[in-house]
């Protein structure tokens, strides 16, 4: 608790102290920046073909060189920023959107009610991210949205799961039952004591849930299942790149480097952010 | 020359000093009780003599165990002396289990650890020990798990471990806090039986200075991490000179000044009969039963039904305070909330001023509500950590929303706090700002701020150590006299429900076994459950006066306070 | 022991019940018509309808499912509509490369993560400690795809250790089938071990932490004997739960992973499926993998119960 009670000062004096945190923000921040330049500037335009420049190495016109396309690899990579944290963002938004209410749903009401939702979500466990971007493909078409429904479909369990665990505990506890005696109801008392103790816990999965769905993007534009061309993908650089592996090394180097420093960031937010959220569950138990 | 003593010992964690220089000595077949509040250190010292201390701590001082220095020994060293010359047992019998292994297993460990005798061996001798703490082998198989024990025949499990090896010193960590008074009381018996059998040396450690009278010879008290006064226990309990155990004493006999309402008179004697003998009640239950399911035992047959409270009938009239006593389990808090509209009964009906909550509309669930409000045990979990105490203490004023403004309800957190012996001001601050009995200080405050007429009060002291726990039954014992109020009150502490109540009901096992005036019922209790408690109960002044019938053959003098105590 | 069987197992019936329902329903709404794409768009409508009751496309769709079931049940998955082979056959030929490296992955995962976590807890914020954190840090946010790409760059094209992809049957012999595996096992393994290893030090050090541990101490066991005796079986309880949910990651990334490795399994199957429009091959497959993950997670439940005593309860 210590974190709220003691202050925005308080949280703030500490996140400067947390290496971990300061790393991954500062990380998560570049990325994001990157993005939001993409939209108003990139050297080059990603999505233009220029046979003449094709696999041109580093240079001062392009900073990270051309692919066998003669597309600029900076650009490429910038604009690929903005598909991968389109897709994640929009897939935890998801998640947490229908997950959150469901679980709380489903801890507020238990009995039968409860019990179908949580089966219904340990089913829909069942289908990983690629079954559902596999089974989804012709229904929304290959493409930025099918990621987006096919890893958010998946997110939802999760933070189901999340919801229902941290609110079963708190259902119990003597200061909901003292809101109860206050004449309060469910849905109120689900706003004002469940969900604002349960933040933190949400705040932090979120975060992993980003970075696990920079992953899925990744993995689901590799196998052409995600973002079609010419939109920009750090998958689909990947794929292109594996068969110029012995020629052009880097090819494969810069994008898949993009999403290790990229996930690595927003995990290592995640981690800051439970360290800086969570000392009150220590210190309460 | 005493088989155990420890000098001036110091112990301190990260650079935070715990002990400042404990000294305290154990003779041979003698029992020392360790008597303190919570973090007074009587754990840490514990801890210590079996070098088992958490990490960043460091030590000074002497810990002799037979004339040898256990601080001066090295870890293989200290391997073999643990539990075969030191033996531990510890507060919480449903943790100190591993829940994964056989209690024979656990047992035999011991055996094999320490003679590396072949397994059926071991297991052979498990049996044998847990058959001396009194869980034959006949009834409860080596091959039992502990979640298929209860909390007291887990306790003799990790007592079997301890004596397993007859060790000279045997140091027990508050081993009966966590347990009924029942068990409480089967469990001292026994560890009593087994040292004098053994001629072991014991440790004991607790905060409860009835269960020093009764088991020990010699008594220590601790105080933030050093001794403030030790003695033979005749000669303690009758001479006390330092303040703090005299303080300590107070507390836990403390019986609180009851007025009744209206009257500026204080008077000790309890009142004949509450004055609404035949006033309407608040609540009257009439033959509430309430189930549970309990676990499905097979796919084809319904989950068998636990009944958590069987037909109990009761009346709390305006004005009265009525005790529920029981052991943990037995029902009463399932029955508070039950009688508090949290949960619809199964059977019987409860009635608020003569209407049934089955008819309920919701706005008899309103007045119900700021009629009828409640206090918690645990002062750390009723309240929200994110709110402030000002908003915590108006909750239930959302019962009242639409009629009163922002001003009067500024007035009244204010009133209440006041009430409580806390300043407005405290309405700024977080509930980790405040100490446990403040806590609790506050919990009243809540329950008040609706004006009931009743306070329904689950184990409201339960957890508060017992210097605390007499300032708040004076404030509950002082709020009831000026505004009122009825009080039910559910304990599992005889002596707490005694202190403070006119009425009594005894529940067992869902049902209630013997009702009536307090003093009645204590003084002359006709059901055989009621006089089991009564006499597993520790008991002060019977304990002490039943050591005076023994021959007063160990009443040496008092030991003195070493210097720096 | 032998309802809370029944009871789980009839969970697990129904699961797979809903489930090839679900799998039945998105694939009967998919736009596109499998006749149509097999005979082109310009074909004659008597020749697509010919071969719409061929494949029995003309029939009413719960007809249609129940046929399907009954079919999977017995072991006939139809027929591939691009292969013209019955689908189970195809299948089964391709399962002999998917298993084996779905296995090999998960054995090396294992292998890995619980003693490095082990060694992780035992050695809490030492320099070692440290560095295995850094390191499966990293681990968990490297793509197995790229991390396979960068195996095959480093040792077949560079070093010429192992092959780059590809896979010569079993009938090639033990050795040369295995060795083609090796690095796409490890490729799946290394990220799935570094996610497992941090599950099973942050358990290892709650279990050291509690009650149970002091008393084994008490009773004179050293640090070691306590966390042998008395830690391990307890901390791997939290480290099955994150295994069963892996093994949906694994399942994905094995199909990935053939499709870097071109190894003939499941994978390549599916996605040449896919292209094709080959749906009954879609269809089986998807269901296949879900009921994998649907039985690997009543198998964890089990391996709970053989580990966990109070989850077995004597009837």
């Amino acid at each position: 608790m210590s974190a709220v009670v003691a202050g925005r000062q308080g949280l703030a004096a500490r996140a400067l102290g947390h290496p971990s945190f300061l790393v991954g923000a500062a990380i998560s921040l570049v990325v994001a920046a990157t993005a939001l330049l993409s939209f108003v500037w990139t050297p080059h335009d990603p999505t233009v073909l220029d046979i003449g420049r094709k696999l041109q190495p580093l240079s001062a016109a392009h900073w990270l060189g051309t692919d066998q396309y003669g597309r600029d690899v900076l650009s490429m990579i910038m604009g690929g920023a903005v598909t991968s944290m389109a897709v994640s963002f929009v897939a935890v938004g998801i998640g947490l959107g229908l997950g959150v209410p469901l679980g709380l749903l489903a801890a507020g009401r238990r009995g039968p009610v409860g019990e179908a939702v949580m089966r219904a979500n340990d089913f829909v466990f069942a289908f990983p991210a690629l079954v559902m971007a596999i089974m989804l493909r012709d229904i929304f078409g290959p493409g930025a949205l099918n990621a987006m429904v096919a890893i958010g479909i998946f997110n939802v369990p999760v933070f189901a799961r999340l919801a229902y665990g941290a609110a079963l505990p708190l259902w119990t506890r003597e200061f909901v039952m003292a809101a109860r005696v206050a004449g309060k109801g469910r849905g109120r008392i689900t706003l004002e004591h469940i969900l604002p103790n349960m933040l933190s816990l949400i705040i932090v999965q979120a975060t992993i849930q980003l970075s696990l769905g920079v992953l899925a993007e990744a993995a689901l534009s590799y196998v052409g299942l995600g973002v079609q061309p010419p939109a920009p993908s750090w998958g689909r650089m990947l794929n292109e790149a594996q068969t110029l592996m012995a020629i052009a090394p880097r090819l494969a180097l810069v994008p898949g480097l993009a999403i290790v420093v990229t996930v690595m960031g927003l995990n290592l937010l995640g981690d800051g952010l439970r360290d800086l959220l969570d000392p009150r569950l220590a210190r309460e138990r | 020359m005493s088989l155990f003593s420890i000098e001036r010992l110091q112990v301190s964690i990260y650079g935070q000093p715990i002990l400042k220089g404990v000294s305290l000595s154990v003779g041979e077949g003698e029992i020392l009780g360790l008597v303190g509040e919570s973090g007074s250190g009587k754990s840490m010292t514990a801890l210590a003599a079996m070098r088992l201390l958490p990490r960043g701590a460091r030590t000074q001082g002497r810990i002799l165990l037979d004339g040898e220095d256990i601080l001066a020994k090295s870890e293989a060293e200290m391997c073999d002396l643990r539990g075969r010359d030191i033996g531990m047992i510890f507060q919480e019998p449903m943790t100190a289990l591993n829940p994964l292994k056989t209690i024979g297993a656990q047992v035999a460990e011991c055996f094999a650890q320490h003679l590396g005798a072949p397994r059926d061996e071991c297991m052979a001798w498990a049996g044998q020990v847990l058959e001396r703490v009194g869980l034959p082998p006949s009834r409860f198989p080596l091959d039992r798990y502990p979640h298929e024990l209860s909390g007291g025949q887990r306790q003799r499990v990790v007592i079997a471990m301890a004596v397993a090896l007859k060790p000279k010193l045997i140091i027990a960590d508050e081993p009966t806090t966590a347990l009924d008074v029942t068990t409480q009381a089967q469990i001292l018996a026994l560890m009593r039986e087994l040292v004098t059998r053994d001629g072991a040396s014991l440790l004991m450690i607790t905060h409860d200075l009835a269960v020093v009278a009764e088991m020990a010879d010699r008594v220590s008290v601790m105080r933030d991490g050093e001794v403030v006064e030790e003695g033979a226990t005749a000669a303690f309990f009758s001479g006390m000179r330092h303040p703090y155990s005299r303080a300590l004493l107070a507390a836990s006999t403390h019986v609180p000044v009851r007025r009744r309402a209206g009257c500026a008179r204080p008077s000790s004697l309890p009142p004949a009969q509450p004055q609404g003998g035949q006033a309407e009640p608040i609540l009257l239950a009439q033959e509430v039963v309430r189930d549970y399911r309990g676990r499905r035992r097979s796919l084809f047959r319904a989950p068998e039904k636990h009944r958590a409270v069987d037909g109990v009938s009761l009346a709390i009239r305006p004005g009265e305070s009525v005790g529920l006593v029981g052991e943990s389990g037995c029902g009463k808090s399932t029955l508070a909330r039950t009688l508090m509209a949290l949960e619809p009964p199964q059977g019987g009906t409860v009635l608020f001023r003569g209407r049934s909550f089955a008819d309920f509309s919701s706005a008899d669930l309103t007045a119900l509500r700021r009629a009828v409000q409640v206090v918690f045990q645990d002062p750390y979990g009723s309240f929200d950590p994110r709110h402030k105490a000002g908003r915590l203490v108006a909750e239930p004023l959302y019962l009242l929303r639409g009629e009163i403004d922002a001003a009067e309800r500024n007035r009244r957190i204010a009133a209440v706090l006041r009430d409580v012996g806390l300043k407005p001001e405290d309405a700024e601050k977080y509930p980790h700002e405040f100490s446990g009995g403040q806590r609790q200080r506050l919990a009243i405050a809540r329950a008040l701020i609706t004006r009931p007429s009743l306070i329904i009060l689950d184990e409201p002291v339960s957890a508060l150590d017992v210097s605390i726990r007499a300032q708040v039954l004076d404030l509950l014992a002082e709020l009831q006299a000026e505004h009122g109020l009825a009080y039910l009150f559910i304990s599992h502490d005889l002596a707490v429900v005694r202190a403070i109540t006119d009425r009594v009901l005894v529940m067992r096992a869902g049902r209630i076994v013997e009702e009536g005036p307090t003093e009645e019922v204590f003084s002359a209790p006709r059901h055989a459950y009621t006089r089991e408690l009564l006499a597993a109960s520790p008991d002060l002044s019977r304990a002490l006066a039943a050591r005076d019938m023994r021959a007063p053959t160990t009443n040496r003098a008092a030991g003195e306070v070493p210097p720096g105590g | 022991m032998l309802t809370f069987l029944a009871r789980r197992l009839a969970s697990l019936l129904v699961t797979l019940a809903v489930a090839s329902a679900v799998i039945f329903a998105v694939m009967e709404v998919l736009p596109g018509d499998p006749a149509e794409i097999m005979l082109g768009t310009n074909a004659r409508p008597d020749t697509l309808a010919a071969l719409r009751a061929n494949l029995g496309l003309d029939r009413p769709a719960t007809e249609r499912y129940v046929a399907w079931v009954s079919g999977f049940l017995q072991g006939d998955l139809g027929r591939s509509y691009t292969y013209s082979v019955p689908v189970g056959e195809l299948v089964a030929q391709r399962l002999w490369v998917s298993l084996p490296l779905a296995a090999i992955s998960l054995l090396l995962t294992v292998l890995i993560a619980i003693p490095v976590g082990a060694i992780a807890a035992a050695r809490r914020n030492r320099p070692v400690d440290i560095g295995i954190m850094a390191a499966t840090q990293v681990g968990i946010a490297v793509p197995n795809f790229w991390f396979a790409m960068l195996l095959v760059f480093v040792f077949a094209v560079s070093l010429r250790l192992l092959p780059a992809g590809g896979f010569p049957g079993w009938g090639a012999g033990l050795w040369p089938a295995l060795r083609s595996l090796i690095l796409p096992a490890v490729a799946l393994a290394l990220p799935q071990a570094s996610i497992l290893a941090r599950v099973m030090r942050s358990s290892l050090i709650d279990t050291l932490g509690e009650d149970y541990m002091r008393t084994a101490r008490a009773k004179g066991l050293s640090r070691s004997e306590a966390v042998r005796r008395h830690a391990l079986r307890n901390a791997l309880i939290p480290v099955l739960t994150i295994m069963g949910l892996q093994f949906s990651f694994l399942l994905a990334g094995t199909i990935i992973i053939e499709n870097v490795f071109f190894l003939p399994g499941l994978g390549r199957l599916v996605f040449q499926a896919i292209t094709q429009r080959d749906l009954i091959v879609v269809k089986s497959v998807v269901m296949l993998l879900v009921a994998s993950v649907v039985i690997v997670n009543f198998l964890v439940e089990l391996a709970y119960a053989a580990v966990d005593p109070r989850l077995r309860r004597r009837a």
